[in-house]
């Protein structure tokens, strides 16, 4: 193989790796969880996808001011999470962490499946709300399902090579007379 | 206020790596082939095409990783730009660059050759493509899709699920390519269909178009109920951003389908028509492609590294400190804190050297062995002791390292060795009074070769390892009288493990001591660097090594052994095989865990494997009608089973390696304080007892596993082709050792998925 030529190879291999393993971890916006208007702000709660399942969720917050619909960039929002077993995480959404930078986003790690309650706490120079939440995590997927990409992954290869090799075969013998 | 929401509106952008990565690889592809091409056709491959071809990634670029995406589901209008970009302005600007042709010359040429070859010159598959590149189907395909995926439920779908969404994108724009096609009519794609079957075929389309977008504009109800959930961020209402997103589909879809009416009809009406197509001829009589004599990167003529490998002190140099490190694990072992997360002996050899180890020989080659502290002790006694032996010839085989393995593999569980410090200082302890006896009693490195169990794992890893010591150009070796490299000269000794170069094909028995390299007399052997697994590619190629170690049945028993070992030793890390282990212990009601261990391992390591071994065996003769004895079948597919059996020690000691390296910190920091040396500071055992963010480990993981099981599945394709059967015979005699290796990557998904036992660390547990 030519040196350009391997190198090229290598290079797709490892392209192709780091795009099957890399998740989004981004992806913030999705469906509108909950809308409050709680003074001075108005508050939407999104998720990327519902239902949300155990793993990492993508929580995202729009903050606004209750009259104008403009968006508030300077707040600090945290999110604090109880699961029905006893369970509590505490973690900040920040705009730095979103992908849409209006948004206030923070990529939880949900360890259980149940009812969760969630506090949003909002705080603005001196002013701060909270809004209270319910969040109903459902069971999580099966390995295949979470994982199907990586798991389809040799099943297509296999029947890619197996078309191959009946092909290259097909054509040797095809050409055999010939020769 | 308003700059900075700009400001926020215009920094959304995310570059997501499932986007760019493709683009960036059909960008090089495409680039590599075009350079070629535009040398040989510069008329057809001009750097409008390069130009075009690559305005069309960077617009998918700018489709799925701007503000365009962010805002998509805010506002339908956003949504519509991103659908109109990825429908009517990329595919033309992909197709004008003729992507066909430079994509496959850009391809790896045996690639392009062997693997795409076939199914391009596929009578079925040319059909196929005939019958979706037809302009009848083209049109029905890019309608259809437009209209599917604008339907309520569809779009709403698409809207709620980022799979869904991405589903969306990919159908917009592969049905698109298709649309744009017969348009374009891209080199070397010949049309079937007059030029002014276009004509109709255009303004069909945007027939569909107006009908869709007027429904948008007109219809007075918001038709995708998501849009009126979402913040109105803009003022406008979801109604009028619905109708901006009709009218601008109807305009700006009416523009790209009308100006292609336009240029066809006055190139119809012009007289002569250019038909450089036809002047040229087809794809055939391009030409051959230049190459070159295939090579492989040699690390000696490097400009550094080739100078430091050629320093003669360098292994003396690695092995020094290997021996000093080993030195203070085993003094840490016998004097320090019993508890391995706080000893050196309970990190160092079974969290860092075991991960770094494989990870070494993944990307590099057979480095513990070159810097082996074994060795370097053996030498000191070689000063003392005779060494005048030879090596018994009855015991010139692997078994003695296979019963040494079987033992280690019991022992390491039935003792918890790893938990152990004291046990791990004893063990290491052990191993340097093994390597001096054998080495000081007889000639050669009989140790390395028939007894070191970690020199047996290293030689059949490194099968897979990219560098092997070998030769520059073999007809040097063929006029050679000397054989140097072997028998060695006044000055430096040859190979101890009686390799001898010319005739060597892999990394087994290979402790890379580089003494071959240094004993040629004409500098012909050199460290080469290849893709991993080469080497198992290659020795099924090579004759020569038809009566080589792969015909040699205790050759084969280590191979499927350590592969055996690399599941079992994995599973008994995670909770439900601890948890069964218990459960029988109960059931038996033996007081001790011991016997269950003993009986289990006896099970998984020797009884089942030798049974689904021989059931591939007695399957394969039957299946494959082939006249071959058990012995040399089993040692014909072992090798094959190497590449599953690594990617699972990589999955597990990488899985260590990456959960619990920071521990080596407060360990070092405590084995410092202890003698001490107080500039370390005082040891941070939070390392200890917290274990980084994992979550894209499975992924990787399973990652590693599909690479390992396609790799067996290829090489053992290849041997089963060896025979010279036909096609279904070599399918049917592949079939028991291909289920064997899903079996056992069976397990191997299995195992990632379970809780995993940490080790090294102030935990027990850990989900993966």
């Amino acid at each position: 193989m030519r040196e350009s030529n391997r190198y090229t190879l290598i290079l797709l291999l490892v392209l192709i790796s780091v795009s099957l393993i890399t998740q989004i971890t981004r992806a913030d916006g999705g469906v509108v969880m909950c809308q409050r208007t709680s003074a001075p702000f108005s508050i939407t709660l999104f998720a990327t996808e519902m239902p949300l399942r155990p793993g990492p969720a993508d929580l995202s917050v729009l903050l606004e001011q209750p009259d104008g619909h403009s968006p508030i960039l300077d707040a600090q929002v945290f999110m604090e999470l109880q699961h029905e077993a006893g369970t509590f995480i505490r973690a900040e959404a920040t705009r730095s962490q979103a992908r849409n930078k209006l948004l206030y986003c923070s990529l939880i790690n949900l360890p259980a499946a149940g009812h969760w309650k969630m506090r949003l706490l909002v705080r603005r120079g001196n002013s701060s709300t909270e809004m209270l939440s319910n969040l109903t995590v459902a069971a999580p997927q099966p390995v295949f399902l979470s994982h199907w990409e990586l798991i389809a992954v040799p099943p297509i290869i296999i029947g890619l090579f197996i078309t191959n090799q009946y092909l290259r075969r097909k054509r040797i013998q095809f050409k055999a007379p010939l020769n | 206020m308003q700059t900075t929401i700009s400001n926020a509106v215009f920094s959304s952008w995310e570059f997501n790596p499932w986007v760019l990565i493709p683009i960036v690889a059909f960008g090089v592809l495409y680039t590599h082939g075009w350079l070629q091409l535009h040398r040989r056709i510069p008329d057809r491959f001009g750097f409008s095409q390069l130009l075009a071809f690559h305005a069309g990634l960077i617009t998918v670029i700018c489709a799925l990783c701007s503000p365009l995406d962010a805002f998509a589901g805010w506002l339908l209008t956003v949504h519509m730009i991103q659908h109109l970009l990825l429908m009517m302005v990329v595919p033309p600007l992909i197709l004008w660059g003729a992507p066909y042709l430079p994509i496959l010359s850009g391809l790896p040429r045996s690639f392009a050759i062997n693997g795409v070859g076939p199914f391009l010159s596929s009578t079925f598959l040319r059909k196929v493509a005939s019958f979706v590149s037809h302009p009848a189907f083209c049109w029905s395909a890019f309608i259809s899709i437009n209209v599917a995926w604008h339907l309520p439920a569809m779009y709403e779908l698409a809207l709620r699920s980022p799979s869904w969404h991405r589903l969306e994108h990919f159908s917009f724009l592969t049905t698109a390519l298709l649309f744009w096609w017969p348009i374009i009519q891209p080199y070397p794609w010949v049309a079937r269909t007059p030029r002014w079957m276009i004509i109709p075929y255009l303004f069909l389309a945007d027939f569909q178009n107006t009908a869709l977008s007027a429904f948008l504009v007109f219809c007075g109800r918001v038709v995708y109920p998501t849009y009126e959930t979402v913040p109105r961020i803009t003022g406008l209402t979801a109604l009028d951003d619905q109708a901006a997103a009709g009218a601008m589909m109807w305009v700006a879809s009416s523009f790209f389908f009308l100006i292609p009416v336009g240029l066809i009809t006055i190139e119809l009406l012009t007289t002569v028509r250019r038909s450089i197509r036809r002047d040229i001829g087809p794809i055939g009589h391009i030409g051959p492609i230049a190459r070159s004599k295939p090579t492989k990167l040699d690390l000696l003529k490097l400009p550094l590294v080739g100078r430091l490998l050629r320093w003669p002190y360098l292994r003396r140099a690695a092995q020094l400190v290997a021996f000093l490190m080993a030195l203070l694990v085993i003094l840490d072992g016998f004097l320090g804190p019993q508890m391995a997360p706080m000893n050196l002996a309970g990190v160092l050899p079974w969290t860092h050297w075991r991960g770094l180890t494989v990870i070494t020989l993944l990307v590099a080659g057979n480095v513990f062995c070159f810097a082996c502290p074994f060795n370097f002790a053996r030498e000191l006694g070689r000063r003392i002791l005779p060494a005048r032996w030879s090596w018994p010839r009855r015991l010139r085989t692997k078994w003695i390292a296979i019963a040494l393995l079987l033992l280690f593999f019991w022992a390491y569980e039935a003792f918890s060795i790893w938990d152990s410090p004291s046990y791990t200082a004893m063990l290491v302890t052990g191993y340097f009074v093994a390597a001096i006896m054998v080495d000081g009693l007889f000639k050669g490195a009989s140790f390395c070769k028939y007894v070191c169990p970690i020199g047996q794992y290293q030689f059949v890893q490194s099968l897979i390892s990219p560098i092997e010591v070998g030769v520059r150009n073999l007809d040097v070796c063929s006029t050679c009288q000397t054989h140097d490299c072997l028998r060695g000269n006044a000055t430096q000794r040859g190979c101890e493990l009686k390799l001898f170069q010319p005739r060597k094909a892999s990394n087994m028995d290979c402790t890379f001591c580089l003494d071959c390299v240094h004993a040629c007399p004409h500098e012909n052997v050199s460290l080469l660097a290849g893709l991993p697994g080469t080497q198992l590619v290659k020795i099924q190629r090579s004759k020569r090594l038809g009566a080589g170690f792969f015909r040699r049945f205790d050759i084969a028993v280590l191979i499927f052994l350590l592969v055996f070992a690399a599941f079992i030793n994995a599973g008994q890390m995670v909770l439900p095989v601890q948890t069964w282990e218990q459960s029988l212990q109960a059931g038996l009601g033996v007081g001790s865990i011991q016997p269950v261990l003993a009986i289990s391992y006896l099970l998984s390591i020797v009884a089942v494997p030798a049974l689904l071994i021989a059931c591939c065996v007695w399957f394969s003769k039957i299946l494959g009608q082939i006249r071959l004895g058990w012995k040399e079948t089993i040692s014909r597919f072992a090798p094959a089973f190497v590449p599953v059996g690594f990617s699972m020690w990589l999955i597990h000691f990488s899985y260590h390696l990456f959960s619990s390296g920071q521990t080596a910190l407060p360990v070092i920091q405590r084995a410092a304080l202890d003698v001490g040396i107080t500039i370390l500071g005082a040891p941070y055992w939070l390392l200890s007892s917290r274990m980084p963010s994992l979550d894209w480990l499975p992924g990787f993981e399973l990652l590693l596993l599909d690479v390992g099981l396609l790799f067996t599945l290829y090489i053992s394709w290849r041997i089963a082709s060896r025979f010279r059967l036909n096609f279904a015979q070599t399918l049917r005699l592949n079939i028991p050792w291909a289920a064997l290796a899903f079996a056992l990557y069976s397990i191997g998904v299995w195992i990632i998925f379970q809780p995993m036992q940490m080790r090294g660390m102030m935990m027990m547990h850990s989900m993966h």
